[in-house]
C-alpha cells in the first residue's frame, strides 16, 4: 500500500500521524511546493519579530519525515492528478498512489491592484514569505509599512512590523476589523486596541495602485489617500488551492466537495483541511472554514479512513482567537438572536441566545468561560437559568456541574 | 486510566488542592521557600463558586476527545502514551491562548513559569503530578483533600464504586444501608441546598 499526501501543513501531518498509528510499515510519500520541513502557519507572526524563532516553527520537529518514515517530495508542485491510472504528476515526472490525500491548503487571494510587481510587496502566508519579509525588513531601511487587510494574518503582521519601530497602517476594505469574527461594535472595541498601539487605520478603502519604480514608494488608496510604505503586505483573506484539480475530475464548491468520511467523489481519494469543504457546525452551511483547528481534526479523520478505520467528521467549529498585542479576541457561532451584553472597565463581551441555547458569541480582553460557552454552544443546552448572569464573573463552569451532580 | 476523580459535592472550598499544587509545583517544593519565588507558584487547581455557598474544584480531567490537542498549533500539548496523562511542553508553548478556549472546563491559565522564563506567560495546566505517581505516590492534591473530593485511581473502578453507591441510595430505604452523615458535614450541606433554592447568588 502507498500513500500519497498532497501538502504538509496541518492537515498533512496530522493526517501521516493518524494512518502512522495503525500503519507502521507502508510507504507514505508527502509533496509539497515548499522545500521545508512541516511547520505551523499560526507560529509565522512570532518569527517575523526574532531570527532565533525560525526553528520554533518546525512544530513537529526538523526531522518529522525521518520520525514518521516519510519519502518527501519537497520543492516540487503538483500539476494534475490522473485518478484513473491513479497518478499524481508532479513536475515533469509522476507518482503512483494507492490512496491519496489532498490537504494542498490555501493561497492569499490578492485583489486587483495597479502595478503590484513591485520589489517590497509581499503577501504573508508562506515561510518562504515570512522570509523574504525578514530580509526585506533587515536589508533595507523601512520607516513606513502599509496592510492590506484587517484579519487574522493582516494584524499579525501589523503586530510583528510595529515591534520592529515601524509605522504601521492598515488598510480594509470593510467598515471595522476583523470583519470575519466580529460585528460592527466589537470591531469599533477592538478598534481601540490598535489606536493605543499607534496603528493607523483607514476603513472602507483599498490599495488602488503601488507607486514607486522598482522598489514600492507608497500606495494610493480608493479615495485619493497617497500613503508612504517602504514595505506592503497584502493578507486579504485565503483561497483553497483548487487549480491542480481542474481536470482531474474531483467535483470542487467553494472547496473540494468531501461525504462525512472526508472522502471526495472519486475512489481512494480523499481531501482535509483549507482546501476541503465542510459543514458548519453553528450554521449547518457547507463552506470553506480555514481554521487549523478543524484541519487537524479532518487530517486526522482523513487518515484513519485511510487505513480502514471508519471515521465520521462530524463538522467544523469556528471558534477563533486572536491576541492583538497581547489582548485576546474571541469568536464563535452566529449573531443572530437576543442579544445580551456586558461591558466593564476593558472588557466587552456579548452573546447572542436562539431558543434558550447559546448562538454566537464574542469576547474581547478576556478568555473566562469561553470553553464553556463554546462546549454549552455545541451540545445546545438550554441556558436560559443563567441568563442573567451568564456573561458576569459569577458564571462558571462550577455551576453546571455541581448542578447536575445535585441532581443525581 | 489511573486519574483524578472530582466528587464536587464533597468539596467544602478549603483550598488545600490549591496551596499542595502550587508548592508541588513551585521550583523549591517547599512551603516557606516557595512564596518568595519568582514567579509566584501558581495552582493547576481552581477551586470556584458554585451552587450558593458550595464549591467546586476545578481541575483538567485528562478528557477523550481532547479538544486542547487538536486546537495546539505549536504542538505544545500531547499525551503521554504509559499514563494517558495530557501533558503541555512549556518550552513550545507560545500562548496564544487556543487551548485554554477550547477547554470546555475552562482548566487552562496563563502564567510565567520557572521552568522557562520569566518575562513570558504559558500555559499552566493539571499533569497529574507525573513526578509523584512515577514513584507510587497519589498527586499532591488528592493526599491534600480531607474530604474525599478528590479520588485518584483507575477511573473504570471509581465509576464502578459510584454506581454502587448510587443503586444503593435508590435501592434501599434510605438510612438502613446508607452510613451516618456526620451532623456537621450534614448542616453544610442541608444549608447549600436551602441557599440553592432560595437562589442566592440571584
Amino acid at each position: 500500500m502507498r500513500f500519497v499526501i498532497i501538502g504538509t501543513g496541518g492537515a498533512g501531518v496530522s493526517g501521516v500521524e493518524a494512518i502512522r498509528e495503525h500503519d507502521q510499515e507502508s510507504e507514505i510519500i508527502m509533496i509539497s511546493k515548499e522545500d521545508v520541513p512541516p511547520y505551523s502557519a499560526c507560529l509565522l507572526c512570532h518569527y517575523i519579530l526574532e531570527e532565533d524563532e525560525r526553528d520554533t516553527i518546525f512544530w513537529k520537529g526538523k526531522d518529522f519525515f525521518d520520525q514518521m518514515n516519510i519519502t518527501p517530495i519537497l520543492g516540487k508542485e503538483v500539476k494534475s492528478i490522473q485518478p484513473e491510472n491513479k497518478k499524481v504528476l508532479v513536475d515533469s515526472e509522476s507518482v503512483d498512489y494507492d490512496k491519496l490525500l489532498i490537504a494542498a491548503g490555501g493561497y492569499v487571494d490578492v485583489p486587483p491592484i495597479k502595478k503590484l510587481d513591485k520589489n517590497g510587496v509581499f503577501t504573508f502566508k508562506t515561510l518562504s514569505n515570512t522570509d523574504n519579509i525578514y530580509n526585506w525588513v533587515k536589508t533595507q531601511k523601512i520607516e513606513n509599512a502599509v496592510v492590506l487587510g484587517a484579519g487574522f494574518i493582516g494584524l499579525d503582521a501589523a503586530e510583528g512590523l510595529k515591534k520592529k519601530n515601524i509605522n504601521v497602517t492598515i488598510v480594509e476594505a470593510l467598515d471595522r476589523i476583523l470583519p470575519r469574527m466580529l460585528d460592527k461594535e466589537m470591531g469599533n472595541m477592538a478598534k481601540e486596541i490598535l489606536g493605543k498601539n499607534d496603528i493607523n487605520l483607514f476603513l472602507e478603502n483599498n490599495i488602488t495602485e503601488i507607486l514607486g519604480k522598482k522598489k514600492v514608494k507608497g500606495v494610493k488608496l480608493t479615495d485619493g489617500t497617497v500613503l508612504d510604505a517602504d514595505i506592503v503586505i497584502i493578507a486579504t483573506g485565503v483561497k483553497p488551492n483548487l487549480e491542480f484539480l481542474r481536470d482531474s475530475g474531483i467535483r470542487t464548491n467553494s472547496g473540494v466537495i468531501v461525504n462525512e468520511y472526508l472522502e471526495t467523489n472519486v475512489p481512494n481519494i480523499y481531501a482535509a483541511g483549507d482546501v476541503a469543504e465542510s459543514t458548519n457546525i453553528s450554521t449547518e452551511n457547507r463552506e470553506s472554514i480555514l481554521l487549523w483547528s478543524n484541519a487537524l481534526v479532518q487530517g486526522t479523520v482523513a487518515g484513519y479512513n485511510m487505513v480502514g478505520k471508519k471515521t465520521k467528521y462530524e463538522g467544523s467549529a469556528i471558534q477563533t482567537l486572536i491576541k492583538v498585542f497581547g489582548i485576546p479576541i474571541i469568536s464563535d457561532g452566529v449573531y443572530e438572536g437576543e442579544e445580551l451584553k456586558f461591558f466593564e472597565d476593558s472588557i466587552y463581551k456579548k452573546m447572542y441566545l436562539k431558543n434558550s441555547t447559546i448562538n454566537g458569541y464574542m469576547l474581547i480582553n478576556t478568555m473566562q468561560n469561553a470553553g464553556v460557552y463554546h462546549s454549552l454552544m455545541i451540545s445546545k443546552r438550554e441556558v436560559s437559568k443563567y441568563k442573567k448572569f451568564i456573561l458576569t464573573n459569577k458564571f462558571n463552569i462550577g455551576k453546571i456541574i455541581m448542578e447536575a451532580a445535585l441532581v443525581s | 486510566m489511573k486519574t483524578v476523580y472530582v466528587i464536587p459535592e464533597h468539596c467544602i472550598g478549603c483550598k488545600h488542592c490549591e496551596i499542595a499544587c502550587s508548592v508541588e509545583h513551585s521550583e523549591s517544593k517547599n512551603l516557606f521557600a516557595a512564596i518568595f519565588e519568582e514567579p509566584f507558584p501558581t495552582p493547576r487547581i481552581h477551586v470556584m463558586p458554585s451552587v450558593g455557598i458550595l464549591t467546586y474544584p476545578g481541575k483538567c480531567r485528562q478528557c477523550y476527545p481532547t479538544p486542547c490537542i487538536n486546537v495546539c498549533p505549536s504542538g505544545a500539548i500531547s499525551r503521554d502514551k504509559e499514563t494517558e496523562t495530557i501533558l503541555l511542553n512549556e518550552e513550545k508553548c507560545i500562548a496564544c491562548g487556543m487551548c485554554a478556549i477550547a477547554c470546555p472546563l475552562d482548566a487552562i491559565t496563563f502564567h510565567p513559569s520557572w521552568k522557562v522564563s520569566l518575562d513570558r506567560e504559558v500555559a499552566i495546566k493539571c499533569d497529574n503530578c507525573q513526578e509523584r505517581i512515577s514513584v507510587g505516590l497519589n498527586p499532591v492534591c488528592v493526599d491534600a483533600c480531607k474530604t474525599m473530593a478528590l479520588n485518584y485511581g483507575d477511573i473504570n473502578e471509581i465509576i464502578k464504586e459510584e454506581r454502587k453507591t448510587v443503586a444503593q441510595k435508590v435501592a434501599a430505604v434510605e438510612t438502613e444501608i446508607r452510613p451516618e452523615i456526620p451532623g456537621l458535614i450534614k448542616l453544610w450541606r442541608d444549608l447549600g441546598f436551602s441557599m440553592m433554592q432560595v437562589g442566592v447568588e440571584k
